[in-house]
């Protein structure tokens, strides 16, 4: 079994859930070159981390800032 | 992508800097995302997957509901300024127009098969891969009417695209390509 059948049976052979969408990101993705494999095999190891619980769920994103007005800004500068 | 304008404009007038993820959800929310949203840090190569977004529908063997999750999945590697650009463009996924989703084993197939692809060369593509979606985050995160005073400072020498960066916790990239004469252009095109 490739990874790409991998990862596709992970998505769409689950009979407890019904795939609605997925997108990806990569970074700099002209300056490192991938096959369709490697790529499959980083995604399948995501989401192993994301279902085994490997890697924890979080409701929100964390952030730790405080916002300004440009106001402030402006008179700083 | 359904109400992408709306969530443009909304952001277009925004004069806080940095706009926070949380806030990103609050306005999906009222364009009536209802799906719960978890985000989950993974340790990947960024270069390969620096980011995820995975939706789906479940039914509990205890619920008679059935219950939609969306996954926000980010590389830990990324650094915070990355990590906010790529979450805040998998969180614009969740108004997906059909037409933009990768919803069947088919369509899915397909947009693998366009990841791999470089950039430059799937920019003249007509590919089901979101090569501007970091752009659409951009949008956001660094609303209009921020811009053209943050630009305006710039202008007159009294702050750094390194000082605009860090106002708005993007990456410095980012905030040089925002205060190029073609970005204005695209954010005045938000009305």
């Amino acid at each position: 079994m490739t990874e790409k059948e991998r990862l596709l049976d992970h998505l769409f052979v689950h009979k407890d859930r019904e795939h609605v969408n997925i997108k990806f990101f990569r970074a700099a993705s002209d300056f490192k070159s991938a096959s369709v494999e490697e790529f499959c095999e980083a995604v399948n190891n995501a989401l192993l981390q994301v279902d085994s619980g490997v890697a924890k769920p979080m409701s929100e994103f964390p952030e730790a800032f405080t916002s300004v007005d440009i106001d402030k800004i402006i008179a700083a500068a | 992508m359904l109400g992408a304008m709306n969530i443009y404009e909304f952001f277009a007038t925004f004069t806080k800097l940095p706009i926070r993820i949380d806030t990103v959800v609050e306005q999906l929310r009222s364009m009536g995302v209802v799906v719960d949203i978890r985000y989950f840090e993974v340790d990947t190569d960024p270069s390969l997957v620096g980011g995820i977004c995975r939706v789906y529908r479940s039914k509990p063997c205890y619920s008679v509901d059935e219950h939609a999750r969306a996954e926000i999945i980010y590389s830990g590697r990324l650094p915070e300024d990355w990590r906010r650009v790529v979450v805040c463009k998998e969180l614009l996924h969740l108004i997906d127009g059909d037409e933009e989703m990768a919803r069947t084993r088919e369509q899915v197939d397909q947009l693998i098969e366009e990841i791999v692809i470089p950039q430059s060369l799937a920019k003249s593509l007509p590919t089901r891969s979101d090569k501007s979606g970091l752009l659409n985050a951009l949008k956001i995160l660094l609303p209009r009417d921020a811009l053209v005073d943050l630009a305006k400072l710039h202008h007159e020498k009294r702050i750094s695209v390194h000082d605009v960066a860090t106002l708005a916790k993007i990456p410095e990239p980012f905030a040089a390509f925002a205060l190029t004469p073609l970005w204005r252009r695209i954010v005045d095109g938000i009305n």
